[in-house]
């Protein structure tokens, strides 16, 4: 346990970085480069709706 | 105790009388009164011209690694070349033998006679013992400028003509002495000036300040060098094989394709798109967009809607694509595609509300909406955050080395 003097966190981060990379491929979640996407609003909303529907 | 012999001196100067407390193996000594070196056989002797203070008085008693030494002597060095000075510390414990303690801009070095040095069998530039491999730091001639107290061989004659060797591996260091008439080797450790400090009940403010890195002190923040490099390449082959798997699993499915065209939009603004549907839990939605572009733009805004919840996802996405020929030669800048990539659009089924503004050329484009596309951005993430401590770590070291091999003419560090 002695060797490990030092890289323990480093382990964790390790081990909590693989997990949340796995975690994020599965989901289809890009952490840089993502299309912004926004909640539209009450005008956008009821456009689209009025439009789809029509 | 009527059968102990008393040993005593006279100085050749003052005819002052001292009484070693080394006894018999005291060979050199300084005056007590008038402050002159001499040695006792040959009553060889030597005015300093500089007086200097030791921080660790003459007599005075310390504990360093649990073993408590009396400082018999102290010495203040010159390195003949470079002129830099430093301060040994004769140290005798009756039952443990000699050591030293030298200090240099406020870092100690505390050493001892070591027999099984490899210079007395040969000389190498990297000698190495149990402590590990030792490189050369210094080579040099010294000159005593002062000395007080009394030692176990004659410092000055024996410092004028030897040749000393330094070689560190930190916080280790090996010295040898070597003279037409003795060979000395002795092997000594980084000691803090706190431990010095306390081992001889003094405040740490009374001893010599401490400058920059000693060179043979260990380093703040260290760890095991070989195990940090196989966890990072572990990982990096663990990330890489999450990455082919993920890759593998993808399902990479184009779930909905159509082509548009301005003239269908009588009067209206937007196109909406057929119901597709999107498979999984959570995954990513990739939208490509192409359009005959030349000289020209393309511009749209975009509403992804789930027909049964009526989550809207809003989003733009704009290229160009510019063309021509210059001197005789082509040129062309941008593209006549785009795309736009959602991470994590939950499962269902969506339609597009698609809002083009066209220009006065290009009339047409066409969509193509994929599920569950394969991507790399996070892993390269991944690795450039994987390696960031490694790579701290080594550049600090190296700099902390770097620093530490400065003073040295056997530097391999630039």
């Amino acid at each position: 346990m002695d060797r490990l003097r030092g890289l323990k966190w480093y382990l964790v981060l390790v081990i909590l970085g693989l997990s949340f990379y796995s975690y994020s491929q599965i989901i289809g979640w890009r952490w840089i480069w993502s299309t912004k996407t926004e909640p539209p609003s009450k005008e956008e909303q009821l456009r689209n709706r009025n439009y789809y529907h029509k | 105790m009527g059968n102990e012999v008393v040993i005593q001196h006279s100085c050749p100067k003052c005819k002052h009388v001292t009484t070693p407390k080394g006894k018999a193996l005291t060979l050199s000594l300084t005056c007590e009164k008038c402050g002159v070196y001499y040695c006792v056989h040959t009553n060889a002797n030597d005015q300093f011209l500089t007086k200097f203070i030791p921080a660790l008085a003459i007599r005075s008693r310390g504990k360093i690694k649990g073993v408590l030494y009396e400082v018999m002597g102290f010495a203040v060095k010159r390195e003949k070349k470079y002129e830099y000075q430093w301060r040994e510390y004769f140290l005798f414990n009756p039952n443990v033998g000699i050591a030293f303690l030298s200090e240099y801009d406020g870092n100690w070095n505390f050493l001892k006679p070591y027999s099984k040095h490899p210079l007395f069998v040969s000389y190498t530039a990297t000698p190495t013992i149990e402590k590990g491999k030792f490189q050369l730091y210094a080579k040099y001639h010294a000159e005593v400028l002062y000395a007080s107290g009394e030692f176990f061989t004659d410092i000055i004659g024996s410092n004028e003509s030897s040749t000393h060797y330094e070689h560190i591996c930190p916080p280790y260091i090996l010295n040898f002495e070597e003279s037409n008439s003795q060979l000395g080797a002795y092997l000594g450790e980084y000691i803090s000036p706190a431990l010095v400090a306390t081992g001889f009940n003094l405040d740490k403010k009374n001893l010599p300040p401490k400058k920059g890195l000693g060179y043979t002190q260990p380093h703040s923040f260290s760890v095991d060098e070989s195990l940090l490099l196989t966890i990072s390449v572990v990982t990096l082959l663990a990330a890489f094989f999450l990455q082919w798997i993920l890759n593998e699993t993808a399902i990479n499915k184009k779930v909905f394709e159509s082509h548009f065209v301005q003239a269908d939009l009588n009067g209206q603004k937007m196109f909406t798109t057929s119901s597709f549907q999107l498979e999984g839990d959570q995954k990513n939605v990739v939208i490509k967009v192409k359009a005959p572009l030349s000289n020209d733009w393309f511009f749209a805004e975009y509403s992804l809607i789930n027909d049964a919840t009526d989550q809207e996802y809003i989003f733009t996405n704009e290229f160009e694509y510019y063309n021509g020929t210059e001197e005789g030669e082509a040129w062309s800048e941008g593209s006549n595609m785009g795309d736009a990539f959602l991470s994590s659009i939950p499962k269902g089924k969506y339609h597009i509300n698609i809002y083009p503004e066209f220009s006065t050329s290009n009339h047409e484009f066409t969509i193509s909406i994929f599920r569950d596309t394969p991507f790399y951005s996070n892993f390269f993430v991944l690795c450039f955050l994987l390696c960031l401590f490694p790579a701290a770590f080594y550049g600090y070291r190296y700099y902390r080395e770097q620093k530490r091999w400065e003073d040295s003419e056997y530097s391999t560090y630039e």
